[in-house]
């Protein structure tokens, strides 16, 4: 009775877990630049592996093992904004230039060449 | 100054034992070893913070546990709203995003930990993102243009003062 109770927490929050880190993975590549692939990967990697880190921590018996757990979940709640933060300013500092969106727009007219005329 | 080391040394400790899981007298002996070597790289962090009424986590007591429980239920639920934004973003076929970079003020200048606490939580916050700092300025990058304003509604710097007690200056 108490392992079907606690099942059907773990479950759902691995099931969570999973889907975040699916989503993180799939805006890192699907976004333009480095600075808005680390707003995909460091948001959606701290709630996957903090939902994971707690399922494992309700499903585990061991009490220090499940602390040691929980520990691990809010070192990575630390760490994660920090270390997004130092890879984008050395981004900055370097000199990578942000993506802009209007300068992404092409106009492809084949019968009208005047966009391409002034657009150079 | 020393009652932070000592009480510093007992948390530590205590971290040791959760982490060792053990209570045999050599695992004791070694773990106070380990804690006295970080204590002495870390103790030249302390001096600059013994000046302003900074928050430490070597002072514990009951007021300022309750404090962190507080700070953390408001970022868990930035960091739950920011990340269910961000899967709307990634999974629209048409990828409705529009990044800036704003500079802003941070009310927290004489204050290196709420500093700290602050821009980390703007990282956390929906399509916000601290780059780069300047003195008492920071340069965040948006990912859209409605996130400037739920940023400047949310009022997470009046939150934060509201939570660790101090009066802007």
């Amino acid at each position: 009775m108490i392992s079907v109770f606690a099942n059907s927490i773990v479950v759902p929050l691995i099931l969570v877990g999973i889907l975040f880190f699916i989503v993180g993975t799939v805006g890192l590549l699907r976004f333009p630049d480095i600075y808005c692939r680390i707003h995909a990967t460091t948001k959606c990697d701290t709630l996957g592996a903090g939902a994971i880190l707690l399922a494992m921590a309700i499903y585990e018996h061991d009490f220090f093992i499940s602390l040691k757990l929980i520990l691990i979940a809010m070192l990575i709640f630390f760490y994660s904004p920090t270390i997004g933060h130092i890879i984008s300013r050395t981004a900055m500092r370097t000199g990578m230039k942000p993506w802009k969106k209007e300068e992404n727009i092409v106009y492809v007219d084949e019968q009208n060449s005047q966009y391409k005329e002034s657009d150079s | 100054m020393l009652r932070k080391i000592i009480i510093l040394i007992l948390f530590l400790w205590l971290l040791w034992f959760i982490l060792m899981a053990s209570f045999n007298p050599v695992s004791l002996l070694v773990g106070l070893f380990v804690v006295l070597l970080v204590i002495y790289f870390s103790v030249y962090f302390f001096k600059d913070h013994d000046k302003d009424e900074s928050v430490i986590l070597a002072d514990l007591n009951f007021n300022k546990l309750k404090k962190f429980f507080k700070y953390g239920f408001l970022s868990l639920i930035e960091i739950v709203s920011a990340n269910i934004d961000v899967a709307e973003r990634v999974l629209d076929p048409r990828l409705p995003i529009k990044p800036s970079i704003v500079k802003i003020k941070v009310p927290f200048k004489n204050n290196s930990f709420l500093f700290t606490l602050f821009v980390n939580t703007i990282t956390l916050t929906p399509g916000t993102l601290t780059l780069d700092y300047e003195g008492e300025y920071i340069y965040v990058h948006f990912l859209a243009e409605e996130h400037i304003e739920s940023l400047s509604q949310r009022q997470l710097d009046k939150k934060i003062m509201e939570i660790f007690d101090i009066h802007p200056d």
